[in-house]
């Protein structure tokens, strides 16, 4: 999964360097594009639980001026190593939604985005433990107990704040937070899951999730966006006109 | 939005993430069997003690659960951790003897990533003699950590002793 990382941090910057000026950027004209990204978050958060790696991905696109439909996408793999047992998890996660940019430019070309949305997750995902040692100081331990892999899946929805902003053209990095709250779970009867891929830990229902993403937008097309209305200015109150009997 | 605001907002909320806490097990526990002592009667069933009480598993007579334990209210022992479907004990009371057989499923369950595993029990059905015992009701045929009273045994109104109050 390191690896894959790799590749994809080294396929971003070679867009950036290939980067060329945005897509017939004539004045008042808006830019867009598909925009790749890579939640970088979960490499740092490694060092707290180093037996969890998630790899994320997100790509969105303004289909409509400060409206992003989104999907985001990733893999994770959880190895523990115990004494008493060894415990193991790989699965797959999606989440679909849509961010809106809550801020108000006058300028057109401007994508710093401070944005809200939701998301409707879901995840699919085994795991299994072996090597259990039960110990017993009266009848006889067990040492090499097993619980066979299980397929679980759950569901969720997520409402999503954060913001980005453009580093060089077409660049962005930035920050989210994420609310998830589960609306259902196949469970397994022996083991509750470590961690759900993209969710969070298995035992709660709702989790608080943070990401970094950095994403390159590939510029296709423009567009001529909807006029910013200004505010009218505050004039002094007009003189009033006395009524004729 | 000024830089600063990006900064707080990102410290006030980067504790609520997710991360697994390693936490730390206390002890491991092991799940037990919960028998209380009772007396039949014509009104509600009294609860009884019983005196000079002997109880062990009947391969391990060397290692005695309970060794003439006086003013004993219930009993409380384990269950072989593997799959074997029955286990027998002798539960010995002054000079009288029966042998109950407990015959059980077992589940391994996760009590915590801390502390690992423990084996839960269902008790399916338990055969007894009746020097000492009248009946056994099932209660709560679930064996786990939770202190739950799991079968009730009611013992003769000859070898009671005393009545609780």
């Amino acid at each position: 999964m390191l690896r894959i990382l790799k590749y994809t941090l080294a396929l971003l910057l070679l867009l950036i360097l290939l980067n060329r000026p945005a897509v017939g950027q004539e004045a008042g004209m808006r830019v867009r594009g598909p925009r790749i990204g890579v939640d970088l978050a979960s490499l740092a958060l490694l060092y707290f639980d180093p037996g969890r790696m998630t790899l994320t991905f997100s790509a969105d696109y303004e289909a409509w001026q400060d409206i992003y439909p989104v999907i985001e996408f990733g893999y994770q793999t959880v190895k523990l190593e115990k004494d008493i047992y060894q415990y193991q998890s790989n699965g797959i996660f999606g989440r679909l939604g849509v961010d809106v940019n809550l801020l108000k430019y006058e300028q057109t070309n401007v994508y710093e985005m401070f944005y809200a949305g939701f998301r409707y997750g879901m995840s699919y995902f085994t795991h299994k433990a072996n090597d259990i040692v039960i110990p017993d100081d009266y009848f006889e331990g067990i040492s090499d107990a097993y619980i066979v892999e299980n397929q679980l899946n759950a569901h969720w929805i997520s409402i999503v704040g954060g913001v980005r902003a453009e580093l060089f053209d077409n660049l962005f990095m930035g920050w989210s937070v994420l609310a998830n709250i589960k609306l259902a779970q196949v469970k397994d009867t022996n083991m509750v899951p470590y961690n759900i891929p993209g969710f969070g830990k298995g035992d709660r229902t709702v989790s608080m999730q943070i990401n970094y993403t950095i994403a390159y937008r590939i510029p296709t097309q423009t567009y001529k966006p909807r006029k910013i209305i200004k505010k009218k200015e505050i004039t002094a109150e007009p003189e009033s006109i006395p009524l004729q009997e | 939005m000024r830089r600063i605001h990006f900064i707080l907002l990102f410290l006030l909320v980067l504790p609520l993430h997710s991360c697994q806490e390693e936490g730390i097990c206390t002890g491991v526990e092991v799940a037990r069997v919960k028998a209380g002592f009772y007396v039949r009667s014509d009104g509600p069933d009294r609860d009884t003690i019983l005196n000079n009480v002997t109880f062990y598993g009947s391969l391990r007579p060397d290692s005695l659960i309970y060794d003439s334990a006086f003013n004993l209210r219930e009993l409380s022992f384990p269950l072989p951790n593997d799959e074997k479907i029955d286990v027998e004990f002798n539960f010995k009371v002054d000079s009288l003897t029966d042998i109950i057989t407990v015959y059980k499923s077992s589940k391994l369950v996760m009590e915590s990533f801390e502390c690992g595993f423990v084996t839960h029990h269902n008790l399916n059905v338990l055969v007894y003699q009746n020097n000492i015992i009248d009946t056994i009701v099932v209660s709560d045929p679930l064996v786990n950590l939770i202190d739950v009273e799991n079968i009730k045994i009611y013992i003769s109104p000859a070898v009671a002793v005393d009545t609780a109050q």
